[in-house]
């Protein structure tokens, strides 16, 4: 099957005044429809760089490299005029804030006819409206639609800032840090109901989030990222109960525990490359504790650990001795 | 008890904006900082937090109500020795700190900014090594020093953020959810460093925060915010062990796992009862509040 998503080694460069800073080095992947994908990761690694190449929104001084396929379609040579289409219909994005993305002084039933219209101008603007808000589980409808933002619950502005991102009926959603402004009991219910819609419209969904707990919730498959680069793509189970790159060991071991006590939280020591020259062999090596030898050479292939789990780590390879991943409290356990 | 670092007594504030809309935010707000003290500030989005925390940097004015540090009134300091105090005493990083970064500015001049304003000499020899010092504190190689805000990534301007609030040595600090936008190694990394910084220092901080993980592990009291209403407020292991507010119950039992299996099936508590302006305070042991609604038995 075509995936929906097809991103073949895309490279980002941004241009700055101590030199080309490598944004996203070499990165491909696939998303299929009705598939969450989730990039976690280092900050700085190149997360937002990727789906700003995706939807076409990096500046000026971005050069991009390598084949952004959507549904097949070229994005990244897509002439000009045919990009509103494309953020729009094919696919569209939400971001942390809802107070920032609504206007205080609009009702919810303008603010979403406005989107409605932009997208189909001979819409029923105002039978569209409520199919939207029905569609994100509102269930007084009419109430709703004639509140302004600040009226309405943080849960409720976020799924009114779903519904806005709804209303072209897009294939794929891209979600930057969705929940983050929101308490957990509405975190859960925005993520089911995201969860919902994306198996309901056969959508994709590529969500970004530093929120592992969030991730758990919601991803099909998790990729990794650090230094540019994709380091472990896998089922979720895969990389929470299996993982296998020592930065996502890192990761896992820094949560803090729900009962210890622990006086220090576990911090990956050091501070990451800044992408400007990166180093030869593997970028993580420096502050990676069970580095080789070899890892200072030559960058490490994507090791194949099953069918949908690759790590790129040297510590894969046959002729490398075997290490416990230090995770004191195993998930799923 | 020692005088407190901060209080805030009965604080309104309701934002006005164009067509006579108002929005009302905080509904009588009261609340004690003591010196050297950690006080996580919860609750759901929208409910104020963000409103209060600029209300104690004064950026914002009250309607009612009254907030003070060190007994000088942030909104009224009577001289300008007292205006200096609070201006180099209390940093904020703010919740989008990519957006409070100003453009014009090269790194280093954002981190510097404070200590140059409050004219105070850098501790690492030169501003640019003491920038370069913060740097290096929150995780970012000495050459983000001539990058742009609009050059970062979101993690790293909220890091030149925390870095330029805290270069300043801060009596206050006021963090608006300092590290949501940070991957998890970062947010220990951080978490480290303010809770290692404020033993040195002995800083008071107001910490806002979604990741209870993180503030129980960093506050030694949680307040906690309903619909711009203080409705909780505890010592941390107090509040985790026995919370009170049927909001607060809803809240903990929530807590969100990072593992799979157990998340995808996990149903959390939804709380969704309007609280009024009334109400009555119940105390539930020496340093323990709540707020019931009129009628409401206290347990
Ligand atoms: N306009 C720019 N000019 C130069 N460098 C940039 C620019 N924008 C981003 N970068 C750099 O590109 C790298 C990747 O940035 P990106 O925003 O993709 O990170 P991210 O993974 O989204 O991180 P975060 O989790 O912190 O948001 C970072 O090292 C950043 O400093
Ligand atoms: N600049 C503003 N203009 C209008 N309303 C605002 C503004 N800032 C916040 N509000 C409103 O005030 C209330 C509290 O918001 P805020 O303090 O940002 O909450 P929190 O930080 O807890 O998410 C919300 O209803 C919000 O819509
Ligand atoms: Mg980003
Ligand atoms: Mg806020």
């Amino acid at each position: 099957m075509q995936p929906l998503l097809e991103v073949k080694n895309l490279k980002v460069t941004y241009d700055s005044a101590s030199g080309p800073v490598q944004a996203v080095r070499d990165v491909s992947l696939q998303l299929q429809r009705g598939e969450v994908l989730a990039l976690v990761g280092e900050s700085g690694s190149g997360k937002s760089a990727l789906t700003k190449s995706v939807m076409r929104l990096l500046p000026p001084s971005a050069a991009v490299e390598g084949e952004v396929l959507l549904n097949g379609t070229d994005v990244l040579h897509m002439p000009e005029r045919h990009l509103r289409e494309l953020r729009g219909k094919a696919m569209s994005m939400i971001f942390q804030d809802p107070l920032e993305v609504l206007n205080p002084v609009l009702t919810v039933r303008r603010q979403i006819a406005e989107a409605v219209r932009l997208h189909d101008p001979q819409a029923d603007t105002e039978q569209r409206v409520r199919e939207l808000l029905r569609l994100v589980e509102i269930a007084d409808v009419e109430r709703c639609a004639a509140s302004l933002p600040h009226q309405l619950s943080g849960g409720m502005r976020q799924r009114v800032v779903l519904a806005i991102a709804l209303a072209a009926q897009p294939q794929l959603l891209i979600a930057d840090e969705p929940t983050t402004s929101l308490d957990v009991t509405v975190q859960a219910q925005i993520l089911d109901l995201l969860k919902s819609l994306q198996e309901r419209l056969n959508m994709a969904t590529l969500l970004i989030s530093h929120d592992l707990s969030v991730v758990a919730r919601l991803a099909d498959r998790v990729a990794v990222m650090y230094a540019g680069k994709i380091v472990e793509i896998g089922t979720a189970e895969e990389i929470f109960y299996q993982p296998a790159h020592p930065y996502t060991w890192a990761l896992l071991r820094s949560l803090p525990g729900f009962s210890a006590d622990e006086e220090e939280l576990y911090a990956l020591p050091g501070i990451p490359p800044t992408l400007i020259d990166p180093p030869a062999g593997d970028a993580f090596a420096p502050r990676n504790e069970y580095a080789l030898a070899i890892d200072y050479e030559q960058m490490p292939p994507f090791f194949r650990l099953s069918e949908t789990h690759f790590a790129a780590t040297w510590l894969q390879d046959a002729r490398a001795p075997r290490i416990t991943p230090p995770l004191q409290r195993r998930c799923g356990e | 008890m020692s005088e407190a670092l901060l209080s805030i007594r009965d604080v309104h504030y309701t934002h006005r904006l164009s067509g006579g809309v108002s929005v009302p935010a905080l509904r009588g707000v009261s609340l004690e900082l003591q010196p050297g003290e950690i006080v996580g500030i919860v609750g759901e989005s929208g409910c104020g937090k963000s409103t209060l925390a600029r209300a104690v940097m004064g950026l914002l004015a009250p309607q009612k109500g009254e907030i003070c540090y060190n007994g000088i009134n942030v909104h009224h300091p009577q001289n300008m020795a007292e205006k200096r105090c609070l201006q180099q005493q209390r940093q904020m990083i703010f919740q989008n700190a990519a957006l409070s970064l100003d453009p014009h500015f090269s790194v280093e001049e954002i981190i510097c900014e404070p200590l140059r304003l409050a004219q105070l000499a850098p501790q690492q020899g030169s501003y640019r090594e003491e920038a370069a010092y913060w740097l290096q504190q929150v995780g970012l190689d000495a050459l983000f020093l001539s990058r742009r805000p609009q050059q970062l990534s979101g993690g790293q301007a909220q890091r030149v953020a925390i870095a330029r609030a805290l270069a300043a040595r801060p009596r206050l600090l006021v963090a608006d959810e300092p590290i949501a936008a940070l991957d998890v190694s970062l947010q220990a990394q951080i978490v480290n460093l303010l809770r290692r910084l404020q033993r040195e220092q002995g800083f008071g901080m107001l910490f806002i925060a979604h990741d209870l993980a993180m503030v129980r592990h960093l506050c030694h009291r949680v307040a906690v915010i309903y619909q711009g209403r203080l409705v909780e407020i505890a010592p941390t292991a107090e509040l985790f062990r026995a919370p009170r507010h049927g909001y607060t119950k809803a809240l903990l039992s929530a807590m969100p796992l990072p593992d799979p299996r157990q998340e995808k099936q996990r149903q959390p508590q939804y709380y969704e009862q309007p609280v009024s302006d009334g109400g009555v305070w119940h105390q539930a042991s020496p340093q323990h509040y709540w707020l019931a609604e009129d009628g409401e038995v206290g347990e």
